[in-house]
C-alpha cells in the first residue's frame, strides 16, 4: 500500500520522535503512559485522552492501549476529533470486554476481547467463549489467542455466528495456539482464492478438530 | 485501429490477482511422511536402468492431457518470472522469503517475562524499512530494520511482553501492513495494521 499523502506526517513524526528512539531501542517495549502522547496532539485533545485514560485506570482497566491508539492515529494522519472518537470507543469496548470475560481476565485478553467486539462479536459470544474455556481448562491459560483469531475471522467478513462457533469448538477441545494460527491462515488463503468465508471456516475447523482427535488417539 | 487504453486500476487488480495465485501455488503442500516415502520409492523404480526410458518419454509426449498440463505449468512459470522481474509493486509478499525467514514470528524462549519476536518484511528494492507499533509508541524512528544477508528481507528482533500487539512497517516513507500476519480488526484510521500475539501466562 502506498500512502504518499501521509508521508509528510511520518517524516514529522520521525523528527519529533528521535529523542525517544534510543531509549526505546535499548529498553524494549514499555507500556505507554499519558506522558508519551505525541506532541502533535492539540492541548484539548491531550486533556480529553488523559481524562479517558484516568477513568479506565480508575476501574482497573489498562490505559496504555488508549495512549497507543492515539499515537497510532497521529502517525496515520487522523484528525484530533477522529482520534478522540477512536480512543473513546476503545475505552468503552475494554469495559464491555471485561463485563463479558469477567474480572479475572488479563490485560491481553481484555485488549483482544475489545478488538473482537469492535469487529462484530457480541458480548454474549465472548461470555460463551469464556465459559467454554473455564469448563475446559479451568481458565488457567490465556484466552487471548482464540480472541485474536475470532477478531481476525470477523475482520475477514466471516459471519459472526459461524466464526464464534468455530473458535468455541476449538477452545472446547483444548486446541493449542498453533491451531488457531493455522485456522486463520488457511481461511485467509481460501478467501483470497475466491472461496466463501463461511464454507472455508466450517471445513478448516472440521479438519483441525479431526487432527486434534487423531493426536489424542496416537499414544 | 486505435490502441486500447490502459486502465491502471484494472492493471493493479490483475497484478494483485496474479500475485495471489503465485503465492497460493508456492504454498508447500503438506504430505504425510509415508506417502512421501512411497512416492520416492516409485520414483526410484522409474529411474532404474531397466525401465524403457525412450518409450516412456514418447508415450508422455503423446498424451494430450499431459501436454496441456505441461503447457499450463510453463505459462504459470513464465508469469511468475514476469511478475518477480517486472512487477509494478517491486515489493513481494512474505511467501517469497527464504525457508528459514518465513514471516513475523515469536522466537523460542523468553527472558524476564518477555519473548523475542522476529519481524520480517520482504522488500528487496526498498532502501529503508522501519517498524512501528504500540510497543514503540508508533515512533517511526525507534526501530529501523536491518537488511537480511541475502538482501531480500528486512528483519528486526524485538522483546515483547505477552499479549496482543498492533504494528505496521514503514517502507521508504509509506505505511504497509504485514502481508503474512493477521490484520488488526480495529483499524480506526483507514490504514490497516497487523497483529502479533505473544503467548504467555495470563497478563
Amino acid at each position: 500500500m502506498r500512502l504518499t499523502v501521509i508521508r509528510p506526517l511520518i517524516v514529522g513524526a520521525m523528527l519529533s520522535g528521535l529523542a525517544q528512539a534510543s531509549a526505546l531501542a535499548q529498553g524494549g517495549a514499555a507500556p505507554m503512559t499519558a506522558a508519551d502522547l505525541p506532541s502533535q496532539l492539540a492541548a484539548a485533545t491531550r486533556q480529553t485522552i488523559v481524562r479517558l485514560g484516568d477513568s479506565v485506570r480508575a476501574v482497573g482497566l489498562p490505559d496504555a492501549p488508549l495512549y497507543a491508539k492515539a499515537a497510532e492515529g497521529v502517525l496515520k494522519g487522523a484528525t484530533d476529533a477522529r482520534i478522540v472518537s477512536a480512543v473513546r470507543t476503545l475505552a468503552r469496548e475494554l469495559g464491555d470486554a471485561r463485563a463479558a470475560l469477567g474480572s479475572v481476565a488479563g490485560d491481553a485478553e481484555l485488549v483482544a476481547g475489545a478488538s473482537a467486539l469492535h469487529v462484530g462479536a457480541s458480548p454474549a459470544m465472548l461470555r460463551q467463549l469464556r465459559d467454554t474455556h473455564v469448563a475446559g481448562s479451568g481458565g488457567n491459560t490465556s484466552l487471548a489467542t482464540p480472541l485474536v483469531a475470532l477478531a481476525d475471522l470477523l475482520a475477514r467478513r466471516v459471519p459472526a455466528s459461524v466464526a464464534a462457533a468455530a473458535i468455541d469448538s476449538l477452545v472446547a477441545r483444548g486446541a493449542p495456539s498453533d491451531d488457531f494460527a493455522a485456522l486463520r491462515a488457511a481461511v485467509e488463503r481460501d478467501i483470497d482464492a475466491g472461496r466463501a468465508p463461511e464454507a472455508s471456516v466450517v471445513q478448516r475447523t472440521q479438519g483441525l478438530l479431526r487432527n486434534i482427535e487423531g493426536r489424542r488417539r496416537t499414544p | 485501429m486505435s490502441r486500447p487504453e490502459i486502465d491502471p486500476e484494472r492493471d493493479t487488480a490483475e497484478s494483485a490477482a496474479i500475485e495471489r495465485v503465485i503465492a497460493e501455488l508456492r504454498t508447500p503442500v503438506a504430505v504425510r511422511p509415508e506417502w512421501r516415502a512411497e512416492i520416492l520409492r516409485g520414483a526410484a523404480k522409474l529411474a532404474s536402468p531397466d525401465a524403457p526410458a525412450s518409450r516412456g518419454v514418447r508415450r508422455w509426449t503423446l498424451r494430450p492431457l499431459t501436454a496441456i498440463a505441461a503447457a499450463l505449468v510453463c505459462v504459470v512459470l513464465g508469469a511468475t518470472i514476469a511478475v518477480v522481474v517486472l512487477g509494478p509493486g517491486r515489493r513481494s509478499s512474505s511467501a517469497e522469503v527464504l525457508a528459514n525467514l518465513t514471516s513475523t514470528m515469536p522466537l523460542p524462549g523468553e527472558h524476564g517475562g518477555q519473548s523475542t519476536v522476529r519481524f520480517v518484511f520482504v522488500a528487496p528494492y526498498a532502501s529503508r524499512v522501519s517498524l512501528v507499533g504500540d510497543f514503540n509508541r508508533w515512533n517511526p524512528s525507534a526501530m529501523p530494520m536491518r537488511r537480511s544477508a541475502d538482501g531480500r528481507a528486512w528483519l528486526l528482533d524485538v522483546p515483547l511482553a505477552p499479549g496482543r500487539h498492533v504494528y505496521s512497517f514503514i517502507v521508504d516513507g509509506d505505511l504497509a501492513p504485514d502481508p503474512a500476519a493477521p490484520r488488526a480488526g480495529d483499524d480506526d484510521f483507514g490504514v490497516p495494521s497487523s497483529v502479533v500475539l505473544v503467548a504467555g501466562a495470563k497478563s
